[in-house]
C-alpha cells in the first residue's frame, strides 16, 4: 500500500523535464534523422509514384515552396500571422483581466465563491469550440468576434485554475499572518496576490495555447483574414501543399510559444511557496 | 455545514430557473433583442421539433458514433506509446522532439488537412479526435510511468519478483491510474473534436445543427444545439468518473 501512496502522491507529472542520465547519443540521433527522412522521403516518393496521389496528399518540395513564397518578401503570411496573434493576444488579455476580476469581487466572500463553484465548473467543462457558431451570429466575422471568442474560451481555465490556486493556500499561513497584525490589504498583497501569480503562470500554457487554437478555429471558421482563413481558402480550393503549409506554420509558432512558456514556468516555479 | 451546503444548492437552482424566467419574461415585454439572443420557450420548441421528428437520435447518435469510437481509440493508442516511452527510455529519448512538437501544437487545426487527405465523413472526424487526444495521454503516461520509485522496482526484484510480477503489481497498477486521470480531462478536448469535425462538411450530428442555426440566424437553434452537448457531457464525465471510483476503490484515500 505504502508503494501506491508514492505513485499517486505527484498529480501532475512533468513530460518536458529533461531527463536525467540519459543523453541523446549518436545513435539516438541517427534515428530522430531517419525517421524524418523516412517520413519526407516517403512522403516525397509517394507523392512522384502517381498523380492522383499527389493531388491528395501534395509533396514536400511543394510545402516547402509554399512557405518561402507566402513568407518570403511580398508574401502574404507574415501579415496574416500578426492578425491572428492579435486576435488571441488581446482575447487573452480580455479573458485574464475579467478572470482576476471575477476572481477579486468573489473570492474574499466564501459563500459567494462556493455559490458559483458548480457553475464555473460547469463552463469549464463544456467544449468551448460549441459556442463559435453563437459569436460569429452576435459579432460576425470582424476581429471583435475572435477576440470574444478567445476571452471566453480561455475565461473559465484561468478562472477555474486561479481559484482552486487561491483555495490551495494553506489556511494555517493566512491565520499566521491575521495572528502577526496582517490587514486585509497586506494579506491580498503578501499572500494572494502572489499565489495567484504564480497559479496564473501555472496556467499560462494552457491558456495560451487555447487562445492561439480559438483564433485560429473561428478565423477558420468564418472570417475574411488571418492564417485560419488561408487555410480555409487553401482547403476549399483544394490547395493541399497550402493548407499543409498553414498548419505547419501555426504548429511552429505554437510550439515555441509553448517552449518559451515552460522556461518562463521553471523560473517561477524555483521560489514557489503556495 | 450540512445545512450551508442545502441552503447553496436550493440557492444555485433557484438561480438558474430564475435566471431562464427572467430571460424568457424579457423577451415576451421585447427589452432585449431577442433575434440575437434567442428565447427559451423557443429554443424548447427547437428541442421538441427535433424530439418529434425523430432527427434528435440522428444528430445525437452521429455525435456519439464519432466521440466514443475517436476517443477510445485515442486513450488505446496514447496508451501503448505512453507505455513504451515510459518503461524505455531508449524509446522514449528518440520519440521526445515528436512528441514535444506534437504535444505543443494545436492538433484541431489538422482537421483541413484531414479532410483532403482522408475526405469528407465520418472516418476523417474520428482521426481528429484521436490526434486531438491520444498524445496527451501518452505524454501523462509516460510522465506517471518513469516516475515510480527506483528503489520499489529494487526492492521487489531483491525480494524475487519476476518480470510478470514487476508489471502485475508495480507498472500495470500505475497506467490504470495515468489512464483514469487523463480520461476524464482528455473527454473535453475530445468533444471539442468531434463538434469541429460536424462543422465542416456534415449532415448530421450536433456540431452540425449549430452551424446549421448560424447559417439561418437561428439563435435558437444554436443554443439548443449547446444544450445538446451540455447532457452529451453530463453524461459522459458521470460515466468515466464513476468508472474512476470503481477502479481505483483500492487507493488508499489521501
Amino acid at each position: 500500500m505504502g508503494a501506491t501512496t508514492v505513485l499517486v502522491e505527484k498529480i501532475e507529472p512533468e513530460f518536458d523535464q529533461p531527463q536525467r542520465n540519459v543523453r541523446p547519443g549518436v545513435l539516438v540521433w541517427t534515428i530522430r534523422v531517419g525517421l524524418v527522412m523516412l517520413l519526407f522521403g516517403g512522403w516525397q516518393i509517394a507523392a512522384g509514384s502517381s498523380q492522383a496521389i499527389e493531388i491528395v496528399i501534395s509533396r514536400p518540395s511543394a510545402v516547402g515552396t509554399t512557405l518561402a513564397r507566402e513568407f518570403g518578401s511580398g508574401g502574404a503570411w507574415w501579415g496574416a500571422l500578426a492578425i491572428t496573434l492579435r486576435e488571441s493576444a488581446l482575447g487573452f488579455v480580455l479573458g485574464l483581466a475579467s478572470a482576476v476580476a471575477l476572481l477579486v469581487l468573489t473570492a474574499p466572500l466564501w459563500w459567494v465563491a462556493r455559490f458559483i463553484g458548480p457553475f464555473v465548473a460547469a463552463a469549464n467543462a463544456l467544449p468551448i469550440v460549441i459556442m463559435a457558431p453563437l459569436f460569429i451570429v452576435w459579432f460576425g466575422i470582424s476581429l471583435q468576434s475572435k477576440v470574444y471568442f478567445v476571452a471566453v474560451a480561455i475565461f473559465f481555465i484561468l478562472y477555474y485554475g486561479l481559484f482552486t490556486g487561491i483555495r490551495s493556500i494553506d489556511p494555517g499561513l493566512v491565520d499566521n499572518a491575521r495572528v502577526l497584525g496582517a490587514r486585509r490589504l497586506q494579506l491580498v498583497r503578501q499572500i494572494y496576490a502572489p499565489a495567484a501569480l504564480t497559479w496564473t503562470i501555472a496556467g499560462l500554457r494552457l491558456s495560451s495555447a487555447w487562445s492561439l487554437l480559438a483564433a485560429v478555429v473561428a478565423e477558420y471558421l468564418g472570417s475574411n483574414a488571418g492564417i485560419g482563413y488561408e487555410i480555409a481558402t487553401a482547403q476549399q480550393n483544394l490547395e493541399v501543399s497550402v493548407v499543409i503549409a498553414g498548419i505547419l506554420a501555426v504548429a511552429t509558432v505554437a510550439v515555441i510559444l509553448d517552449r518559451a512558456l515552460i522556461r518562463l514556468e521553471q523560473r517561477f516555479s524555483r521560489w514557489r511557496v503556495f | 455545514m450540512r445545512g450551508v451546503k442545502l441552503v447553496l444548492a436550493i440557492g444555485q437552482v433557484a438561480v438558474v430557473v430564475g435566471a431562464i424566467a427572467l430571460w424568457q419574461w424579457l423577451s415576451d415585454a421585447k427589452v432585449i433583442n431577442t433575434y440575437l439572443l434567442g428565447q427559451p420557450n423557443l429554443i424548447a420548441r427547437q428541442l421538441h421539433g427535433w424530439f418529434t421528428t425523430g432527427t434528435l437520435w440522428t444528430d445525437v447518435g452521429a455525435t456519439l458514433l464519432v466521440l466514443v469510437v475517436g476517443y477510445t481509440a485515442g486513450l488505446t493508442l496514447g496508451a501503448v506509446l505512453g507505455a513504451a516511452l515510459g518503461l524505455s527510455p531508449f524509446i522514449r529519448a528518440v520519440l521526445e522532439p515528436f512528441v514535444v512538437f506534437f504535444n505543443g501544437m494545436p492538433r484541431l487545426l489538422l482537421y483541413p488537412l484531414l479532410l483532403v487527405v482522408i475526405g469528407i465523413g465520418t472516418p476523417a472526424r474520428i482521426v481528429l479526435v484521436v490526434a486531438a487526444v491520444f498524445v496527451i495521454v501518452a505524454v501523462s503516461i509516460a510522465a506517471g510511468l518513469s516516475e515510480i520509485p527506483i528503489d520499489l522496482l529494487h526492492n521487489m526484484l531483491l525480494a524475487g519478483a519476476s518480470k510478470l510480477d514487476l508489471a502485475r503489481h508495480v507498472y500495470l497498477p500505475s497506467l490504470t491510474i495515468w489512464i483514469l486521470s487523463t480520461a476524464r480531462t482528455t473527454i473535453g478536448i475530445a468533444l471539442s473534436a468531434t463538434l469541429l469535425g460536424e462543422f465542416v462538411g456534415a449532415t448530421k450530428g450536433i456540431g452540425y445543427q449549430a452551424v446549421q442555426g448560424q447559417a439561418n440566424l437561428d439563435v435558437n437553434q444554436i443554443w439548443a444545439a449547446i444544450t445538446l452537448v451540455v447532457a452529451v457531457a453530463l453524461v459522459f464525465y458521470v460515466i468515466v468518473g464513476s468508472v474512476e471510483r470503481r477502479a481505483t476503490k483500492w487507493l488508499p484515500t489521501r
